[in-house]
């Protein structure tokens, strides 16, 4: 999930990120799930989150928009080393 | 009507808010609608239109889910076919959800339940404590009592003849019998005490076949007469005077002079004692406080006309009870063939069960169907609340099934809520139940038998889970089906909350309160029935009076029962101290309560041929001077008993009008003699007269309650008997409130060795008779008004509902001009068809149903017309108060407001 925030530029509404993720896993992703983690994230202080202004063209009021905060950008590279060293020597293919 | 692609259908903006308020601000969840409405843009974008309903009720469902576990990691849809467990665990959280969103719908169909199955668990853990549980004896269904039987069909105990006449039948094996017995318990320190317990023959054990507790029961050389004394303990006496000690077994007890080898303890529990097997009086808990073997001379087990002796048998192997029945009754018919018995009686058989339990079952089976009226009177209360909720959620139902829900799961969702409902509902009901059954037992003190062992164990449990399913589905099927008439969601679908889809589910209702007026008509007319039957009961004269009066038994100390002459003067004398207390008006001595059964014996009247089969029979009492003044029993011919009645002069009797009647008819009794022979034998000293000159006829009394007639009664004085023990009969001038203490002060004063059992106040003792009847009539009454109160209720959703749904039409009628009172009317009419109906109804059933109770009512005929006439008005004033609060509600409709409203 915070890879996903992290794609999108480590700023972004919830539903890119369903999107991407959809794309990215080629399954249909809960909303709901997505929600909740997010909020789950800014609890432990990996992500903040804000009202953003109003977006010109985009219809009904304002979304909010998460941004990946240094905690959570070390969790994800935390994480990426962890999976590297898991899967070295393995061959798994690519692992993105 | 399209939306805009970014807009979003409001049917998903309120689902959500609705799902979505147990766990998230309002913020937040216009961040979850924003959210819902940008990926239908994106979906829209993808894959156009097609599809999108669906895809927007995969994701908003998913909401409630995520958000009722706390702790789940990131998950797509399910694409995989539910199973059925994962559907029955959503359809489950989805009912809590639905339940928190209603809570004063959920509260109140909890606490209609609660109240409904509480009171069902109660008197099922009462029926299954009295009636359902074994007695504690192996195969307890084969032990059986018998009854001698007169002319009229009267029951009454078996001499030692008789006895020895049933022993020869091969149809029971054993035969045992008993007695009544009591024994002043003196130890060395402590003071002394009464203990009531049981003489009994070789057989009565063998037929129990319960084995001691410690120690080992009677062996036959135990009956023999000059054996050494030996006694079997009860297990309350036991822990209460010996706390517990095993090895008081095959130690020596004084009991008054005579030193008793205590040989063994029973355990805990019922046993046949003269108080158990009445007829009038069923088990006392605790049974006997001992057990001594009878040791009769021979000659008087070729006595038949004694009737002194409890019997009870165990039927033989192979034999079942009808064929025992037929012998019993066969020897009967042979013995009075013979002139051993009566002409007219014969010998009869019950089932021991029966004796002990079955004068309550009647009232408990009256109970049970009581409560069970109830709770389906709160089911379709229930049933009623629900399907109004239907309506509330018509649009919810039509989304689900517009997304593919099938009919089925539906309605299990809906049954899932009913479910839950029932199931806190019964949860409340069980941890009530303990608490009900306190109440109930010390609100009714009565010697219903074993009521004292009721308790809420798994039975109660099991049987209120039965309830909880059944409940379920009486309550839950109906509104689920109705609810998911699939043409019904359809109509629903186009037309919002005012349609006119209404019609058939208030018709529904109306049928449903029609029903619950039936049930609680039946039981107002059942419970007026029976308090205006248990009024008769108390209305009755016993023959005496039992106002001021207390009782208290008292045993002559040992140094004085040792000889006869001693007792009779010790018993004048005590009389005498008594009557001196300061607050005392009369007191009197006698060697029964007025309310107990004593001895029944057979008499000759000197100048009427000596038949010893045809002789007439009595129940004989002792009386001193001032025991009938105590009683307020007139004296209706002759005089009553005085101090000058004594051993060396006239040896006198009295007898009661119904022994007048019965044996003297046409003729003057006062002079005449009678003798009863077997006083012969009775006298420990010889010094008892048979033979008696009658100098007084004195009013009847009612020993066995008000149902029962009076039976003919002889009275012998007191002081030309011999007894060491006499009830002490001490009415009260009301002038001090501490009369009693002032009693048991004065008989310590005489003689510290004198054994008193409890004071008892006559009115009580007499309440006893009418216990059971109390005990119905308060439960069925107080459930009558539950009943009543539900349907109340019920009818008031009912009218208010439809008051509700019809505010637009109202309004609309008051603006152009309609009259208050044709709207009154109209609400009238709505309510009232369902309520005449069900009174209708309710009056038919009840007919059959008190029909069935007759011999449950006493003075009241089972059809009334003051019962069947009151229960229907009851229910119709209670009915006009639940419509005029509605009324009021329809007529104050703002037609302004009312037509806006619906706009």
């Amino acid at each position: 999930m915070l890879l996903a925030v992290a794609r999108l530029d480590g700023l972004t509404s919830s539903v890119p990120i369903v999107l991407e993720l959809q794309a990215r896993t080629g399954r249909e992703v809960a909303a709901a799930s997505v929600f909740v983690t997010l909020r789950r994230l800014e609890r432990r202080g990996y992500l903040s989150s804000f009202v953003g202004d109003p977006v010109p063209g985009q219809a009904g009021r304002p979304r909010r928009l998460f941004r990946l905060l240094p905690e959570g950008l070390e969790a994800v590279r935390e994480a990426g080393e962890v999976l590297r060293r898991l899967s070295e020597g393995l061959s798994l293919g690519d692992l993105a | 009507m399209r939306n805009s692609p970014s807009e979003i259908p409001a049917v998903y903006v309120a689902f959500l808010h609705l799902s979505l308020w147990p766990w998230l601000k309002r913020a937040d969840r216009d961040d979850v609608v924003r959210d819902i409405a940008d990926l239908r843009t994106a979906y829209l974008a993808e894959s156009g239109s097609r599809g999108l309903a669906r895809y927007t009720w995969r994701q908003l469902l998913q909401f409630p889910t995520q958000l009722a576990l706390p702790h789940r990691r990131l998950h797509t849809l399910p694409h995989r076919r539910e199973t059925t467990m994962d559907s029955v665990v959503a359809d489950l959280r989805m009912a809590v959800r639905t339940l928190r969103r209603s809570p004063l719908l959920t509260f109140t169909v909890v606490a209609i339940l609660a109240v409904a199955i509480s009171a069902n668990s109660t008197i099922f853990s009462v029926v299954y404590a009295v009636l359902i549980r074994p007695l504690p004896f192996p195969e307890p269904d084969r032990i059986v009592a018998l009854w001698n039987t007169d002319a009229e069909g009267t029951r009454s105990r078996l001499a030692p003849g008789t006895l020895v006449d049933a022993r020869e039948l091969d149809a029971l094996e054993p035969v045992g019998a008993f007695m009544s017995r009591n024994a002043t318990l003196t130890p060395p320190d402590g003071e002394p005490e009464i203990l009531q317990g049981a003489r009994v023959t070789q057989g009565y054990f063998e037929t129990l076949a319960r084995a001691p507790l410690a120690g080992r029961i009677f062996e036959p050389h135990h009956y023999q007469r000059g054996e050494k004394p030996v006694m079997v303990l009860g297990h309350d006496v036991w822990m209460r005077r010996f706390q517990g000690d095993r090895r008081l077994i095959g130690r020596d007890v004084l009991f008054g002079e005579t030193q008793y080898e205590i040989i063994a303890v029973m355990p805990p529990g019922v046993y046949p004692s003269t108080a158990s097997i009445e007829g009038t009086l069923p088990l006392r808990p605790g049974g006997p406080d001992f057990w001594v073997p009878i040791r009769f001379q021979d000659e008087f087990y070729g006595n038949r006309r004694t009737r002194i002796l409890g019997v009870i048998a165990r039927l033989a192997p192979s034999i079942t009870i009808s064929q025992a029945q037929e012998a019993v009754a066969a020897r009967g018919a042979a013995l009075v063939a013979d002139g051993r018995l009566p002409e007219g009686g014969g010998l009869t058989l019950t089932s021991f069960r029966h004796e002990a339990v079955g004068t309550v079952q009647r009232a408990l089976t009256l109970l049970l169907l009581t409560v069970a009226a109830l709770l389906l009177i709160a089911a379709s209360n229930v049933a009623a609340l629900l399907l109004t909720r239907a309506e509330a959620r018509q649009s919810e139902l039509a989304v689900r099934a517009a997304l593919g829900a099938g009919r089925w799961r539906l309605v299990r969702l809906q049954l899932m809520e009913t479910l839950l409902l029932a199931t806190a509902g019964g949860t409340v009901g069980i941890a009530a139940t303990p608490r009900l059954l306190g109440l109930l037992r010390n609100a009714i003190p009565t010697r219903i038998p074993r009521l004292e062992t009721a308790a809420s164990g798994t039975e109660v449990v099991a049987f209120t889970a039965l309830i909880v399913l059944g409940i379920t589905l009486l309550s839950g099927l109906v509104p689920a089906v109705v609810a998911t008439r699939s043409g019904l969601l359809r109509a629903l679908l186009r037309t919002t909350s005012t349609g006119t889809a209404q019609g058939g589910r208030r018709r529904l209702q109306s049928t449903l309160v029609a029903a619950q007026t039936a049930m609680a008509v039946v039981l107002v007319i059942v419970s007026v029935l029976l308090v205006r039957s248990f009024l008769q009961l108390g209305a009755v004269d016993l023959g005496f009076d039992k106002a001021n009066v207390m009782t208290v038994s008292v045993a002559a100390p040992d140094t004085i029962a040792a000889v006869a002459a001693t007792t009779r003067a010790f018993w004048l004398s005590l009389r005498q101290t008594l009557d001196e207390i300061p607050g005392v008006a009369v007191a009197g001595l006698g060697s029964d309560r007025p309310v107990e059964r004593s001895w029944v014996d057979g008499f000759r009247i000197e100048g009427s041929p000596d038949d010893s089969g045809d002789s007439p029979h009595a129940s004989l009492r002792q009386i001193g001077p001032g025991y009938l003044e105590a009683l307020d029993i007139p004296v209706i011919a002759g005089r009553g008993v005085t101090a000058s009645d004594r051993a060396d002069t006239v040896q006198v009797a009295l007898i009661n009008e119904a022994a007048a009647n019965a044996f003297f008819a046409g003729t003057d009794p006062i002079g005449q003699r009678i003798t009863i022979p077997s006083l012969e034998r009775i006298g420990f000293q010889g010094e008892v007269a048979a033979t008696r000159e009658i100098v007084g006829v004195v009013g009847d009394v009612h020993h066995l309650g008000p149902t029962a007639a009076a039976d003919p009664s002889i009275y012998l004085a007191l002081q030309q008997f011999e007894s060491y023990s006499t009830i002490a009969i001490i009415r009260e001038d009301g002038s001090r409130a501490d009369t009693a203490a002032a009693v048991q002060q004065a008989l310590r004063e005489i003689d510290p060795a004198l054994a008193i059992r409890g004071i008892e106040r006559l009115p009580l003792l007499v309440s006893d008779f009418t216990a059971r009847e109390r005990f119905a009539t308060v439960l069925v009454s107080s459930f009558g008004i539950i009943g009543l109160v539900l349907s109340a209720m019920g009818l008031y959703v009912l009218v208010a509902r439809a008051v509700a749904f019809r505010t637009r039409e109202y309004g609309l009628r008051l603006a152009i001009g309609a009259p208050p009172t044709a709207l009154l009317r109209d609400v009238f009419s709505t309510a009232l068809r369902p309520v005449v109906v069900g009174v209708l109804v309710g009056m038919a059933v009840a007919a059959p149903v008190t029909t069935a109770m007759r011999s449950q009512l006493f003075g009241v005929e089972p059809l009334d017309p003051m019962s069947f006439a009151t229960a229907p008005l009851v229910l119709l004033l209670v009915a006009l108060l639940a419509v005029l609060l509605c009324a009021r509600r329809a007529l104050g409709v703002d037609p302004a407001h009312a037509l806006r409203a619906d706009g």
